[in-house]
């Protein structure tokens, strides 16, 4: 499955789109409750994918990889942050 | 203004708003743009405009370009920004969801660089101008447009010209 990131014509980001294709996104809108057990599996889930790509990489593709993994969070970080300023 | 919205405060109260927002929707479905609008519950309206595949889905559900249009004590306050087609909030869940500050961005980046809110707040001026003459039966500010109090006021409150009296 090889995936496009950003729409061609666009440039628009398309990860929305294939969350709302997930399984795990489903349920959760499903029935708009999380429960502890939902919560805890998928962060395990997230740690084993995380652990699996890093062993893929090669160490320029980790280094981008962790770049942009952290900058998103940089960003989301300062979009809650400017909220609450509000 | 925000970083992500074009808000102006146009001279210009009427007491139903209606008839601007239905000429601003005809404005853009006349464009070929899908277009939605309802009325808020403080008298104002709340439109949205999509067109192509600039206002993409997030979540499955379409953005769009809000157009705002509120009565405010003397002005009419206008703002566009970036929300879902057909309501007037953006649910939590795309919200709190990580990649929506990157969307925002690049949707709202596309509308600046289209004029697309420039374009609506100017025409809905215009529309609230024309329909504000109506209204005043012709007690307006012929440089600004602002509605005048009384037929005898010597100087516009809004823009400051001396008025024939």
């Amino acid at each position: 499955m090889n995936k496009p990131w950003f729409d061609p014509e666009t440039g628009l980001l398309l990860l929305d789109e294939y969350v709302a294709e997930m399984p795990s996104f489903q349920k959760i809108t499903a029935d708009q409750l999380v429960t502890d057990e939902e919560f805890t599996e998928h962060a395990h889930r997230v740690v084993n994918l995380l652990k699996a790509l890093e062993e893929t990489f090669s160490p320029e593709q980790k280094s981008l990889a962790t770049d942009a993994l952290c900058e998103l969070a940089v960003l989301y970080a300062l979009a809650r942050i400017r909220t609450m300023q509000k | 203004m925000g970083m992500f919205e074009t808000i102006k405060h146009l001279p210009y109260v009427l007491d139903d708003l209606t008839p601007v927002a239905e000429a601003t929707m005809n404005h853009f479905k006349e464009q070929g743009f899908e277009v939605a609008g309802e009325k808020t519950l403080t008298n104002g309206w709340d439109l949205s405009l999509a067109k192509g595949k600039w206002f993409k889905a997030v979540f499955g559900l379409k953005s769009a370009l809000k157009i705002s249009i509120e009565p405010s004590g003397n002005v009419t306050i206008v703002k566009a920004s970036v929300g879902l087609f057909g309501t007037q909030a953006i649910p939590t869940m795309i919200a709190l969801f990580i990649t929506w500050p990157v969307l925002l961005t690049q949707i709202w980046g596309m509308v600046k660089q289209s004029k697309l809110d420039d374009e609506a707040i100017d025409f809905i001026e215009a529309s609230l101008q024309a329909h504000a003459k109506t209204q005043a039966g012709g007690k307006f500010c012929p440089s600004c447009g602002m509605v005048l109090p009384s037929t005898n006021t010597k100087f516009c409150a809004g823009c400051g010209t001396k008025l024939g009296g």
